[in-house]
């Protein structure tokens, strides 16, 4: 009987001890890791968008280019505009969705014509490390820039290299090894894409 | 089932252990968690991650720091509380330390390098069950004082550190033809513009095709068994 109360006490004092100096190192590192996930965010959207002068600019200095620019409409949500002196330059969209392992949230920018590819770039994934996870590189976003977001009947969407000589102007080469990645990230552009084209119908945008 | 009291130690005592005996011990024990008793080639635990990490250097690195770290700091709690830990909760008990510890690190690492804690995604947090940390516990933290038990992580820390980092060079120059592609130090070092792609150290040139098969799972299989199998022939020679 004494044995099962010290085992319980034990465990409580020790259980407690724990739990308070998590939520003290928790509650202390919250205001940075806020400000870093929102750094992400913006860094991304002032990237995707290819918004010039953002180079070598500290966190502070990233977030009043970033409000001197960028404006989201409130009708429309997850949607990024860029002007230049009050003209138009460029639109960004969220694509989100869910990924092999988790949700992979990224952005894909759109020229004045709202069709033509300024950029994509997915910013938070945690697809397989050197495979899926290879959608966040450079190399595989570059491929992006140039295209259309649609068709006449499709939009834009990745397909296996190999498969195709030549590719058209909706398709990009995908991951070899990482298929079921690739297929997620074909979902979550088809959505994105969609969901935009039917905001911005009856929009001045 | 009885609590051994806490032994006390009063002056100087032939029977107690005294900072030179944890030294030696502890030094030892560092020993032997890097090369005898590697935890990776000889005790084959821990090797979960070992395939899961080693596709880049950086995150092999970052994760050996990582196991180092939650080694070090969890033997030395495990030890303090040895005497006092009732033993049929003990494994509850190294789990809430190891995990503690995790979390901590996971914390700091979102804080300060988001970017690596963002690569690395899930598998600082799947530290908690690597089973190094519980082997080492259980093994040798519940019996020794603290110096010794953190020195006992360090060198379990250091010599599971060294088989990442040996796995990740191979892998990622055979299969990225790449080294440590995205750290600070090549970005650094290498003083390229970073618009050119991601930064790395060294690169192999272009028209060699990297190994693809090297970063996938099955690179990983073969290269930690291949290096089990030498290491093992070393150690077999060694002990005739």
């Amino acid at each position: 009987m004494k044995e099962t109360v010290k085992t319980w006490l034990f465990l409580l004092v020790l259980s407690l001890i724990v739990s308070v100096t998590l939520t003290a190192v928790s509650a202390g590192l919250k205001g940075r890791i806020e400000q870093n996930l929102r750094m992400v965010k913006v860094r991304s959207v002032l990237e995707v968008l290819n918004v010039p002068d953002r180079d070598g600019k500290t966190d502070a200095q990233l977030l009043a280019l970033y409000d001197a620019k960028v404006t989201t409409p409130a009708d429309m949500q997850g949607v990024y505009v860029y002007q230049e002196n009050g003209q138009l330059e460029a639109i960004a969209f969220d694509a989100v969705g869910k990924g092999l392992w988790d949700t992979i949230k990224g952005l894909i920018a759109v020229e004045r014509d709202g069709q033509t590819i300024r950029g994509v770039r997915f910013y938070e994934q945690v697809e397989t490390p050197g495979l899926g996870g290879e959608i966040g590189t450079p190399a595989f976003e570059r491929q992006f820039v140039g295209k259309k977001i649609a068709a006449a009947d499709h939009v834009l969407q990745i397909i296996k290299p190999g498969v195709k000589p030549v590719l058209s102007d909706t398709e990009v080469h995908g991951i070899t090894g990482a298929t079921l990645t690739c297929d997620a990230v074909n979902i979550i552009l088809k959505q994105a894409i969609e969901r935009f084209q039917q905001s911005r119908k009856g929009q001045s945008l | 089932m009885s609590i051994e009291p806490p032994k006390t130690c009063t002056g100087s005592c032939a029977s107690c252990p005294s900072l030179q005996d944890d030294l030696k011990k502890g030094r030892l024990a560092l020993r032997a968690g890097i090369f005898q008793e590697n935890p990776v080639f000889c005790q084959i635990l821990g090797v979960c991650s070992a395939l899961a990490v080693t596709s880049k250097v950086a995150n092999a690195v970052v994760m050996g720091a990582a196991v180092t770290f939650t080694a070090i700091l969890g033997n030395a709690m495990i030890a303090a509380m040895r005497n006092i830990i009732p033993r049929r909760i003990r494994l509850m008990v190294e789990v809430i330390v190891i995990a503690f510890f995790v979390i901590v690190f996971d914390q700091l690492l979102k804080a300060y390098w988001f970017d690596m804690s963002r690569e690395l995604g899930p598998y600082v947090g799947l530290i908690i069950t690597n089973c190094i940390l519980m082997g080492r516990a259980e093994a040798y933290a519940l019996q020794n004082r603290v110096l010794p038990s953190m020195m006992d992580g360090l060198g379990n820390g250091l010599g599971y550190s060294a088989v990442l980092l040996i796995v990740a060079v191979i892998r990622e120059l055979s299969g990225s033809g790449t080294l440590l592609a995205g750290t600070p130090l090549a970005i650094i070092l290498s003083a390229q513009p970073v618009s050119s792609g991601t930064p790395h150290l060294l690169r192999i040139p272009i028209d060699i095709a990297p190994a693809q098969l090297m970063i996938m799972a099955p690179g990983a299989f073969f290269t930690i068994g291949v290096l089990i199998y030498i290491f093992g022939a070393f150690r077999k020679q060694e002990a005739k």
